[in-house]
């Protein structure tokens, strides 16, 4: 059954045949398909402050590899 | 890459009333995907421009991607006379909000935000919900992944909250 989302985003309801849906949400609904929930899980089980330190982590790591990446290809 | 400790402590010692919105909201609330930028709507006193330009000053902000030497200066006058600011600091990129589509004001979001520690800092961060209808409320096709994960978020909380 599909599902789609008020308004206010405070309740999910069921879509029937003729309710009210916009392209928007038929999009959405398409990217959610790919979203991968065991990382959401994942980070479901930390602290706030752990989610962003992460954040910080991640970023780091990927300018590193950028820079040894411009480095050998120079 | 933005220093968004640095950021965001400048702010809270700065007094500055802001709430967090935008990328690093979202990862504060188990978003995955990152951000380079710090987005905050800021309260719209004389008072709170006043803390903004003290705090921000030692940053040296100014507008991104304008070319070099213009003639921009964030004080007050400039924060009364302007409304959203998208900035580059010594600390990294800041978007000061006057104002969001789907939820307005600092007063507004404030009621639908909580306290976060964040970085060791305290700040308010605006609730899952509110930053759902934000990303929705601006429509942009570039927001649909983002759109569509905060949703996926929502029901895996929600679901965990029984």
């Amino acid at each position: 059954m599909c599902f789609a989302y008020n308004r206010d985003m405070t309740a999910r309801e069921p879509v029937t045949g003729d309710a009210p849906r916009s392209s928007m949400d038929d999009v959405i609904e398409c990217y959610k398909k790919d979203v991968d929930r065991t990382l959401l899980r994942e980070a479901l089980r930390l602290t706030p402050n752990e989610r962003v330190q992460k954040l910080v982590d991640l970023q780091r790591a990927a300018d590193a590899l950028r820079e040894s990446g411009s480095r050998a290809f120079r | 890459m933005t220093d968004f400790e640095r950021l965001l402590r400048t702010l809270d010692r700065g007094g500055v009333e802001f709430v967090l919105v935008g990328g690093l909201a979202a990862n504060a609330h188990g978003a995955i995907r990152t951000t380079r930028d710090v987005d905050v709507v800021y309260a719209r006193t004389i008072d709170n421009y006043r803390r903004l330009t003290q705090a921000l000053a030692p940053l040296a902000p100014y507008l991104r991607g304008a070319p070099p030497g213009l003639p921009f200066r964030l004080d007050e006058p400039t924060l009364a006379a302007g409304l959203n600011f998208t900035l580059t600091t010594t600390a990294g990129e800041l978007d000061l909000l006057g104002e969001v589509a789907g939820a307005g004001t600092y007063q507004a979001l404030i009621a639908t935000s909580r306290q976060l520690e964040l970085f060791g800092t305290r700040c308010w961060c605006v609730d899952l919900e509110t930053l759902i209808r934000l990303k929705q409320a601006a429509g942009r096709p570039k927001d649909f992944e983002a759109l569509a994960e905060l949703i996926a978020l929502k029901e895996e909380r929600d679901r965990q909250q029984g």
